[in-house]
C-alpha cells in the first residue's frame, strides 16, 4: 500500500509565501460579524471556550465571596437561607459543569491539533456546535439565578428532595436542562479529541511518541464517553420524573421508583467526573514539569499506564459517595479497596514528575511555581481521600466541612493550580507575547497563601462537627474564629485574580515579545509561529522521537501533496502514524449556530412544558437540512468565486514570526 | 544555505476512505459509543427498579377481571423485531452497493430502508399500548416507556438521516464522499437494529424470566 514518496526537493525562493497566502486565503475566517459567528477554526472556538469557562469561573468565584461574607460570623444576617442555598448550588455547578470540565477540554480542542501537527479538529461545525450550546446552557443556568429560580438542591441535586415533591417551582429543572446541554458539549468535544488524536497525527508520531498532554486528553474523551451519559440520563429522570403531564416515577418510592436509584446513576458519573477534571491537569504538568527541568520526562510508559488505569479504576469508586447509604458491607469493602488502590497511579505520577525535576536542571519560571504547588496540594488532598475511603471516617465526617476542604484541595490544588500553570505556559502561544513573570509570582504566592487559609481550617471545623452547606451558625459552636480565618482567605484568593485578570489585560497589548518557542519546549505547538496561522503549519511536520523539537537536529522532511485550495490534512494510521489518505474538512458555517438555537431553545422550554420536545424535535430536524446539504463542495465554490474578483495585491500579507527577544 | 529540502509526497494518496480508516466512521462509531452506554444504563435502571417490586410486572388489580402478570404483547413487539431486522439488512445491501458505487441499487435498497424504518415508528405505537400501562402509571412503566421512546428516538433520526442523504445522492450522484457517509450510517443501522435484540429480549421476555 501507498504511503507517500520520500523526495529530495530544490528549495524555491518564493514557493513558502506564495503557499502561505494560498494555505491564508483557504483556511482564514470571513471578515466581519457573520465570519466571527460562522468559524469552525479550532483556536478561535478553543479561546472562545476558555473565555467563557472564565467568566465563568469569575461568577462562580463572586458566588463564594458571598458565602464567605455570610459565614465569616456567627448569625450573620447579610444573605438568607433561600439564597444561600441557590448560591451554593449554582456555584458548585458552575465550577463542576461550566468551568472545569470545559475549559481543560478547551485546551485540549486547542492544543491536541497543534501538538499532533495538523490543520483543524476532525470535526470542525459539531466543535462551533458543541460551544454554542454549552454557552446557552451556562446562560440557562444564570437567567435561572437572575430570576430567583436558581437551582437550590446542591450541584447533586440528590431526590428526594428534588423531586416534585420537596422542591416544587422550576429550580431544579433549570439545573437538569442546563446539565443536558453542557453535556451535550462536552460529548461533542470528546469524540473531536479522539479522533484528532487517532487519526490526524504527523508521521512518525506513533501511538508510543504521542506527547503526554495528548494522551491525557485521549484518556479523559474517552472517560467522557463513558460517564456523562449517566447524568444525562440521571437529570434526564429527574426532568422528567418533574414535568407536568409527564410525570415518570423513576425516583417516586410510593410508585416503586427509588431515590438510591439517582444516587447511583449520579455518581456512576460523578466520581469519574473528578478523574475528568485532574486527567487533563496531569497532562498539563506532564508539559510543564519537562520544559522547565530541561529534560525529557522520567518514566512515559509508566505516566500513559497511569493515566489509563486511572481512568478505569476511577469508574469503580462511585460508591463511596454513598458509604452513609444502606450499602451491603462486601460493597464497601470493595469499594474502599478501588478507592485507597487508585493512589498507587496517582503516586506513580507525582514520583515521575519529581524524578524529572530532582534529575533535571529546573528553570523557576511562573509556570513551574504552579507545577510546584499543584504537587504539595494534590499530595495533601490526596492524603484526606486517603481517610475519606474508610468507610468509619467517613461516616463521620460525612457532609462535613472535612469533606469540603477535602474536595477543594483536591479540585483547586489538583486542577486549578495546573490550569493556571498552563496559561502562564501557553499565554505567548495565544498572544506572541509573554505574561509578567512578577505579576505572575505575586499571584501565584497570593494564590497559594489565601487558598490555605481558607481550606485548611475547613478541615478542623469539619472534625468540629460543622456541616456542609449551613447558611450560618450559632456563637457558641466556637466556629467563628476558623470561619472568620478562611473568610480572609477567600479575599487573598480574589485578589490573587485580580492579579491574573491584570497581568492577562496589561500583557497582551504590552508584554514581553515572546518569539516562536519562549520556553524552548519540545513539542510541535512551538515548531510554528506563536500565535499560529489559521492553518498552523505551512508543510505538516514529520517527527522522529517523543520530544520533537529536541529530537531534531537537522530540518526533517516535511509533508507535501496535500491541497492548499480546500481545507484538507492528511490522514494517518492510528497505531503508527503512517500517511493513509487526505481528507478534507467542512469549512466555516453558519449552521452550527442555527441548529444550536433551537436545541437550546428545546430543553429550555422543556422545562415548562412537555410540547417543547416533539414541536424542539421537528425545528432541529428541519435545521439538520441545510447543514447536511452544505457540502465542501459549497465552500469550494466560494473560494473560487473569491479568486476570481479578488485582484493579487489585496491578498492579505504573510504573518511574520513576532520579533525575537534579545 | 540549504537548497534542498526532504519531503513526503502524499498526492498520490487516495482523497478519502470509505472505511473504519476515515475520521467520520470512527467519530460515528464513538457517538454509537455513547448512545450504547445511555442504552444500558436503562437497562441497569429496569433491573434496579425490579427489586421495588413484588412481581413485575405490578398486577393491575383495579381491572375487571385483574390481570395479575399484565407482561407487555408480544404480537406487534415481534413484527417490529422483524420489521427493524430488515430495515437493518436492506441497509447491509445499500452498503455493499455504496461499496461498488452503484448508485441505483444505493437508492433502491435504501429506499426499502427508510420505508421499513418509518413502518418501524408507526409500528411502535401499538407496541406502547401492548404494554398494558401508561408511562405514569409506576416506576415499570416509566421504564418500559424510557426505552421504547428512546430507542424510537434512534429510529426516527436514523430515517431522517437516510431519508436527507438519498435525496442528496439522487441528485447530486454518488461520489466518494458521500459513498462513504452510506456505509457510515449503515453501521449506525446495524447498530439500531443490533441493539433492539437485547432490549426486545429484555422487554417482552424479562417479565417471564425475572417476574416472580
Amino acid at each position: 500500500m501507498k504511503r507517500g514518496i520520500l523526495k529530495e526537493v530544490t528549495i524555491v525562493p518564493g514557493l513558502d509565501d506564495s503557499e502561505h497566502r494560498e494555505l491564508d486565503l483557504t483556511w482564514r475566517r470571513r471578515p466581519g460579524f457573520i465570519g466571527w459567528l460562522e468559524t469552525t477554526n479550532h483556536k478561535d472556538v478553543a479561546m472562545r471556550y476558555i473565555v467563557t469557562a472564565f467568566v465563568f469561573f469569575g461568577l462562580a468565584g463572586i458566588l463564594a465571596a458571598l458565602m464567605r461574607i455570610q459565614l465569616a460570623f456567627p448569625e450573620n444576617t447579610f444573605i438568607g437561607p433561600d439564597l444561600y442555598n441557590q448560591f451554593f448550588t449554582v456555584h458548585g455547578t458552575t465550577m463542576m459543569f461550566l468551568f472545569a470540565v470545559p475549559v481543560t477540554e478547551a485546551l485540549g480542542i486547542y492544543f491536541v491539533p497543534l501538538m499532533v501537527g495538523t490543520r483543524n479538529v476532525a470535526f470542525p461545525r459539531l466543535n462551533a456546535f458543541g460551544y454554542y450550546v454549552y454557552l446557552a446552557g451556562g446562560i440557562l443556568l444564570y437567567l435561572g439565578l437572575f430570576f430567583n429560580t436558581g437551582p437550590d438542591a446542591g450541584w447533586f441535586a440528590y431526590v428526594p428532595l428534588s423531586g416534585p415533591q420537596f422542591s416544587p417551582g422550576k429550580r431544579v429543572d433549570f439545573w437538569a436542562q442546563m446539565i443536558t446541554l453542557t453535556e451535550i458539549a462536552g460529548l461533542t468535544t470528546a469524540v473531536e479529541i479522539i479522533v484528532t488524536a487517532f487519526k490526524q497525527r504527523a508521521p512518525g508520531m506513533s501511538l508510543n511518541r504521542i506527547p503526554l498532554f495528548v494522551w491525557a486528553m485521549v484518556v479523559t474523551s474517552f472517560m467522557v464517553i463513558f460517564a456523562m451519559p449517566s447524568v444525562m440520563l440521571a437529570s434526564g429522570y429527574l426532568a422528567m420524573d418533574r414535568l407536568a403531564h409527564v410525570n415518570t416515577h423513576f425516583f417516586n418510592p410510593a410508585e416503586g421508583g427509588d431515590a438510591l436509584l439517582y444516587q447511583h446513576i449520579f455518581w456512576f458519573f460523578g466520581h469519574p467526573e473528578v478523574y475528568i477534571i485532574f486527567i487533563p491537569a496531569t497532562g498539563f504538568i506532564s508539559t510543564i514539569v519537562p520544559t522547565f527541568a530541561r529534560r525529557r520526562i522520567f518514566g512515559y510508559t509508566a505516566l500513559v499506564l497511569a493515566l489509563i488505569s486511572t481512568a478505569f479504576i476511577g469508574f469503580g469508586l462511585w460508591v463511596h459517595h454513598m458509604f452513609a447509604t444502606p450499602v451491603p458491607e462486601l460493597g464497601q469493602s470493595f469499594f474502599t479497596a478501588a478507592s485507597m488502590i487508585i493512589a498507587i497511579p496517582a503516586g506513580i505520577q507525582i514520583f515521575c514528575w519529581i524524578a524529572t525535576i530532582w534529575s533535571g536542571k529546573p528553570v523557576l519560571k511562573t509556570p513551574l511555581l504552579w507545577a510546584a504547588g499543584f504537587l504539595s496540594l494534590f499530595v495533601f488532598g490526596g492524603l484526606s481521600g486517603m481517610m475519606l475511603a474508610s468507610v468509619p471516617i467517613d461516616l463521620q465526617v460525612h457532609d462535613t466541612y472535612f469533606v469540603v476542604a477535602h474536595f477543594h484541595y483536591v479540585l483547586i490544588g489538583g486542577a486549578v493550580f495546573p490550569l493556571f500553570g498552563a496559561i502562564y505556559y501557553w499565554f505567548p502561544k495565544w498572544t506572541g507575547r509573554l505574561l509578567s513573570e512578577s505579576l505572575g509570582k505575586w499571584n501565584f504566592w497570593l494564590f497559594f497563601i489565601g487558598f490555605n487559609l481558607t481550606f485548611f481550617p475547613m478541615h478542623q471545623l469539619g472534625l468540629k462537627g460543622m456541616t456542609r452547606r449551613i447558611y450560618t451558625y450559632v456563637p457558641e459552636t466556637g466556629w467563628g474564629g476558623l470561619n472568620l480565618l478562611a473568610s480572609i482567605g477567600a479575599g487573598v484568593i480574589g485578589l490573587s485574580v485580580l492579579m491574573f485578570l491584570a497581568n492577562i489585560l496589561w500583557s497582551r497589548k504590552r508584554g514581553a515579545l515572546a518569539g516562536d518557542n519562549p520556553w524552548g519546549a519540545s513539542t510541535l505547538e512551538w515548531a510554528t509561529t506563536s500565535p499560529a496561522a489559521s492553518y498552523n503549519f505551512l508543510h505538516l511536520p514529520t517527527v522522529r522521537g517523543r520530544d520533537p523539537l529536541w529530537d531534531q537536529k537537522e530540518i526533517s522532511p516535511v509533508v507535501t501533496g496535500v491541497r492548499s485550495d480546500i481545507r484538507e490534512v492528511l490522514n494517518t494510521t492510528t497505531l503508527e502514524a503512517a500517511p493513509d489518505h487526505r481528507y478534507e474538512m467542512a469549512g466555516d458555517s453558519i449552521y452550527p449556530l442555527l441548529l444550536a438555537v433551537p436545541v437550546s431553545l428545546t430543553f429550555a422550554f422543556g422545562i415548562f412544558t412537555p410540547w417543547a420536545f416533539p414541536v424542539g424535535a421537528l425545528v432541529v430536524f428541519l435545521a439538520f437540512f441545510p447543514w447536511f446539504w452544505s457540502g465542501t463542495e459549497e465552500a469550494k465554490q466560494q473560494r473560487d468565486k473569491k479568486y476570481k474578483h479578488r485582484p493579487e495585491q489585496e491578498l492579505p500579507a504573510p504573518v511574520t514570526p513576532a520579533e525575537q527577544v534579545v | 544555505m540549504k537548497t534542498t529540502r526532504s519531503t513526503i509526497d502524499v498526492s498520490e494518496l487516495p482523497p478519502s476512505a470509505l472505511d473504519h480508516r476515515s475520521p467520520i466512521w470512527i467519530g460515528n462509531a464513538l457517538l454509537l459509543t455513547i448512545e450504547t452506554t445511555m442504552f444500558a444504563l436503562l437497562v441497569a435502571t429496569y433491573f434496579y427498579l425490579r427489586q421495588n417490586f413484588e412481581s413485575w410486572p405490578p398486577p393491575q388489580v383495579n381491572f375487571q377481571p385483574p390481570n395479575l402478570h399484565p407482561a407487555p404483547g408480544l404480537f406487534w413487539g415481534t413484527i417490529n423485531l422483524v420489521v427493524i431486522l430488515a430495515a437493518t439488512f436492506f441497509m447491509l445491501l445499500t452498503d455493499w452497493a455504496a461499496l461498488r458505487f452503484d448508485k441505483t441499487k444505493v437508492l433502491l435498497w435504501g429506499a426499502f430502508t427508510v420505508v421499513l424504518g418509518i413502518v418501524a415508528v408507526g409500528l411502535r405505537f401499538p407496541e406502547f399500548h401492548g404494554t398494558h400501562f401508561r408511562w405514569d402509571d409506576n416506576a415499570y412503566a416509566s421504564v418500559v416507556w424510557g426505552i421504547l421512546v428512546m430507542h424510537m428516538i434512534h429510529l426516527l433520526v436514523g430515517v431522517s438521516e437516510d431519508l436527507f442523504m438519498f435525496i442528496y445522492i439522487a441528485k447530486n450522484g454518488l461520489d466518494d464522499k458521500h459513498a462513504r457517509d452510506v456505509r457510515v450510517t449503515a453501521v449506525y443501522w446495524y447498530w439500531i437494529g443490533g441493539i433492539w435484540l437485547p432490549l426486545y429480549a429484555i422487554i417482552y421476555f424479562g417479565p417471564y424470566w425475572i417476574g416472580k
